[in-house]
């Protein structure tokens, strides 16, 4: 099983939302987009993409550590496997509540339309379980989304600003 | 009518009671304020403030999609007729078995003191279908009660996380 969490480039957003559609489609029952169109009751998105002006950036839940969410469900329908685990609902036990809703300080949790439950992002588990990556991730056309372990986007994130620094001091010395 | 339920800020709330007063004069049969003050102690409210060391939080029912009050009722009292929309009590199938009141993980229905029926949030329905706001809400001096959509709301906080993302980064 592949270990990772969803990371948002924001700044190479196009806001194009493919992310939104392979999401509804991965979740959806046949799994295949045009199957996908007609099924009733319709797939839904979990990953949110919004615009403020020219800004714009896709919005998933961010499986936080401490989950607001976590602890103010009243039926323990939100879970964890283990502490590496997503944050993942069970949709018998859910009430609908909506005190995650509440909650979330991201925004990232909706009303189902078909069950009578709330739906987020669950990481693509199933996908991961087979070794593919989650369906926005795979999908996004300026990999402004990145599937990674936490220790390997901090790698990345320091040869950035190393490669920043040095494209300074070069500039400087000239 | 559209969809929507109620939202709470925590930091706003300074526990005031005002909520409790409107929804219980809301609740009665005086629309005047100034004939239900002087009946207050016989008029009941849906709302609860409840305190906890610098913390305070007006609760009302969740009004929850897959509620156990709906599911445990033996005389189907309580039904919830739409996605969205709020559950409500019909007084007169209610037989008072309290049931509904033990299976609440939230702790917000009451007995109404004359009929012995059980009583709860209705979302003030009848309000809405004029086009108002809930009681709670448009009473709350410091709007720490809002009557929103779910979208609406969850959209309202992804705008704020995105603002405030790239008020950090900034655009390269």
């Amino acid at each position: 099983m592949k270990k990772g969490f969803v990371f948002i480039y924001g700044d190479k957003c196009l806001a194009c939302k493919t992310c939104e559609l392979s999401c509804a489609v991965s979740h959806s029952n046949s799994k295949e987009l045009f199957k996908s169109i007609n099924e009733m009751p319709k797939s839904q998105y979990r990953i949110n993409v919004d615009t403020i002006g020219e800004f714009s950036m896709p919005l998933n839940c961010r499986h936080c550590k401490e989950s607001p969410c976590l602890k103010v469900c009243p039926t323990s329908a939100l879970f964890r496997e283990n502490e590496d685990s997503p944050v993942l609902l069970d949709p018998d036990k859910c009430i609908g509540c909506k005190y995650c809703i509440l909650a979330c300080p991201f925004g990232v949790i909706k009303l189902s339309s078909s069950k009578k439950a709330v739906i987020k992002c669950d990481l693509c588990i199933e996908r991961l379980k087979i070794d593919e990556l989650p369906a926005c991730v795979s999908s996004c056309p300026t990999k402004a989304l990145k599937f990674k372990p936490v220790e390997e986007i901090t790698e990345i994130d320091r040869k950035d600003s190393i490669e920043y620094e040095w494209r300074i001091h070069s500039s400087r010395s000239k | 009518m559209s969809g929507g339920y109620i939202v709470v800020e925590v930091n706003k709330c300074l526990a005031c009671k005002t909520c409790e007063i409107e929804c219980a004069i809301a609740h009665s049969e005086f629309k005047d304020k100034k004939d239900a003050v002087f009946k207050l102690h016989s008029l009941q409210h849906r709302v609860f403030v409840e305190k906890m060391k610098e913390f305070s939080i007006p609760l009302q029912c969740r009004h929850c999609e897959d509620a156990p009050c709906v599911k445990i009722c033996p005389t189907k009292a309580i039904e919830k007729r739409e996605i969205e929309g709020p559950v409500v009590i019909n007084e007169s199938l209610c037989i008072g078995c309290k049931r509904c009141l033990l299976i609440c993980p939230f702790g917000v229905i009451s007995i109404n003191h004359q009929s012995r029926a059980s009583i709860k949030c209705d979302l003030c329905i009848g309000r809405l279908k004029e086009g108002l706001s809930p009681a709670c809400v448009s009473g709350c001096p410091t709007k720490a009660i809002k009557y929103i959509s779910i979208d609406e709301y969850n959209k309202l906080k992804r705008r704020r996380v995105i603002k405030e993302y790239y008020e950090r980064v900034g655009k390269k």
